[in-house]
């Protein structure tokens, strides 16, 4: 048995069409999982600011505390497993180089924030809440991106 | 920390310095999150002995998943810090393992209304939370030493 498969991602092919398989897999979730959020919170300024802190005019309640910290809570694990894998094929496949770098900080930085700023939003101030829309459809955004590089540099290899 | 296999090494390994910290970072955030869901709940309180199976089942099938696969992340994470001896990593990783096994059995037998089964569930909980946060705290001291030394 093989522990390593290859020293060269050129010369096995096998490898490199599971790499393409999963990050297909890991772009399907990036994509429903925004469609998802859209539909529980909302995904415009005015839908995520009416379902988080309700609305007094429309006799809206805000969502209970215990289920935003529910989606928060499921949100940083798949958030963390995904970007772990695309990370790491990405850091596998790709040269080093200071743009990539720096979408590495930009990827982690803002799927973590992202939680943190409903959470300001729903405690704090309602500005958290519109951060929050921008940094959950921006992470998701870079991983798409980061995950189009990969597949671009894995087929061209 | 020592990443090696033989195809890493030409790699670059502060990408994976990164990768690793914001792991931790993460890992210390989902705890947090559900220590904090856990206490919202009161789990020691009379309620949590009329949980039926149903709503123990909900509970119990994604965290079996989500907290091994959590604990596997974080001690495999323990195999390239060269000062932790391979026994030490097996002795960590059958305690949270055991622990996770205990505190996902404690839902179900207060589903079945042992009472006695919350103040376990608590206690295997707790330990779990301890060792996380022991070893993420490992990891970054010894992912700090390790860039130091790079520089």
């Amino acid at each position: 048995m093989r522990f390593l498969s290859t020293v060269e991602l050129k010369q096995n092919s096998a490898l490199k069409h599971l790499m393409v398989g999963v990050i297909l897999f890991c772009m399907l979730f990036f994509i429903l999982d925004l469609l998802l959020y859209h539909l529980q919170i909302g995904l415009t300024f005015e839908e995520a600011l009416t379902t988080v802190l309700g609305n007094e005019d429309e006799f809206i309640e805000p969502i209970p505390f215990e289920t935003l910290l529910l989606y928060i809570h499921t949100n940083l694990f798949f958030a963390m497993l995904t970007l772990l894998l695309l990370s790491a094929i990405s850091t596998r496949v790709m040269r080093n180089s200071h743009p990539s770098t720096v979408l590495l900080h930009a990827l982690f930085a803002t799927a973590m924030l992202a939680p943190m700023s409903l959470l300001f939003g729903y405690f704090l101030h309602p500005l958290g809440v519109m951060a929050w829309v921008v940094l959950f459809a921006s992470w998701h955004l870079i991983a798409l991106l980061l995950s189009i590089k990969c597949i671009y540099t894995i087929v061209k290899l | 920390m020592y990443l090696y296999n033989c195809e890493v090494m030409r790699l670059n390994t502060d990408h994976y310095r990164i990768i690793i910290a914001y792991t931790l970072l993460f890992s210390a955030l989902v705890l947090f999150s559900g220590l904090w869901l856990f206490a919202l709940r009161e789990p020691w309180s009379s309620v949590a002995i009329t949980k039926s199976l149903q709503s123990a089942l909900e509970q119990i099938v994604p965290h079996l998943f989500a907290m091994s696969i959590l604990a596997f992340i974080l001690t495999h994470f323990l195999l390239f810090i060269n000062t932790v001896k391979p026994m030490q990593i097996t002795r960590t990783a059958s305690l949270i393992f055991g622990a996770i096994l205990v505190e996902n059995t404690t839902h179900y037998l207060t589903s079945l209304k042992h009472s006695y089964a919350i103040w376990i569930n608590i206690t295997s909980l707790l330990l779990l939370s301890l060792l996380m946060c022991t070893i993420i705290l490992k990891i970054a001291l010894d992912l700090n030493n390790s860039n130091q030394d790079a520089l």
